[in-house]
């Protein structure tokens, strides 16, 4: 069952520069910060009541991040749906017939993630996550009953 | 400033209800209040509002440049003083529009990093 947005994603060219209106200015406290050597991007999660802003600076121009960049500059680039059960949820993805981006849930800065094909969902840019039992949102209850 | 939530996250389609359709489908989402006559749908404590824009508006020239897609943001703040107060500190360029007795902050999406980000306060719901 999909419980939040977990997180808007957004692509930055900088991440220290980000953090000057994000954080500075809006106020939202840097939770996390993570490079996914794999995806070449440095991301970071701002928290924001239940939810948060991911900031992600691409690492390389070729990455998936970076052509985004490249091709449609700094702006909005997913939406992230909270889930207790990742593999649930892409399994049901499937069997209602939605194109998938990942055939299987993977590592994540958010927890367990996976993403749907935006030509399945109006062109939006789809993530499930399942956040890692250790890792609870500063503020909302982790839907598994972790610490808060 | 103190920013507390996200309120909505707006799509832009040419065709909102059956946008809002397929987000019901797709993700099991129920219909909220509407914003702005816009088929709404909720998730956790924020929405999503499925919106065709008008011709000439800001978000009908990033239909037609970007596609059918995720729009715009709108968060909540405690007070719209302070966030004007922090906004015209940091020297970040902002619009405020007001619709009776609701005030709503408009920030350059160029301060932004390309979002178009709209801040309320609670009343404004």
């Amino acid at each position: 069952m999909l419980s939040k947005i977990h997180h808007v994603g957004i692509v930055v060219r900088d991440l220290e520069q980000a953090y000057g209106f994000w954080r500075d200015v809006l106020g939202l406290p840097v939770h996390k910060v993570q490079t996914v050597v794999d995806q070449d991007v440095t991301a970071a999660l701002l928290t924001v009541g239940e939810s948060e802003i991911e900031l992600l600076q691409p690492l390389s121009d070729q990455s998936g991040i970076g052509k985004f960049l490249a091709k449609r500059g700094e702006g909005i680039h997913h939406l992230c749906f909270e889930t207790d059960d990742v593999h649930a949820e892409l399994a049901g993805a499937k069997a209602k017939g939605i194109r998938v981006i990942d055939e299987k849930p993977r590592p994540g800065l958010a927890g367990m993630i996976c993403f749907l094909h935006p030509g399945a969902t109006r062109g939006v840019l789809v993530e499930y996550a399942e956040p890692f039992p250790d890792e609870a949102h500063p503020k909302g209850a982790h839907p598994k009953g972790g610490a808060n | 400033m103190r920013t507390l939530r996200i309120d909505h996250v707006v799509v832009a389609t040419p065709d909102a209800n059956g946008a809002a359709a397929t987000f019901r489908g797709h993700f099991d989402l129920v219909p909220s209040t509407s914003l702005a006559g816009s088929p709404t749908l909720a998730i956790g404590g924020a929405r999503i509002a499925f919106v065709t824009p008008e011709a000439g508006t800001t978000l009908a020239a990033a239909l037609a440049s970007g596609g059918e897609g995720l729009a715009m943001v709108c968060l909540e703040v405690a007070s719209l003083d302070d966030a004007e107060a922090s906004l015209r500190q940091a020297g970040i360029g902002f619009t405020v529009d007001s619709t009776g007795s609701q005030r709503a902050i408009t920030i350059d999406p160029g301060a932004a990093h390309g979002v178009r980000l709209i801040l309320i306060a609670g009343a404004a719901r």
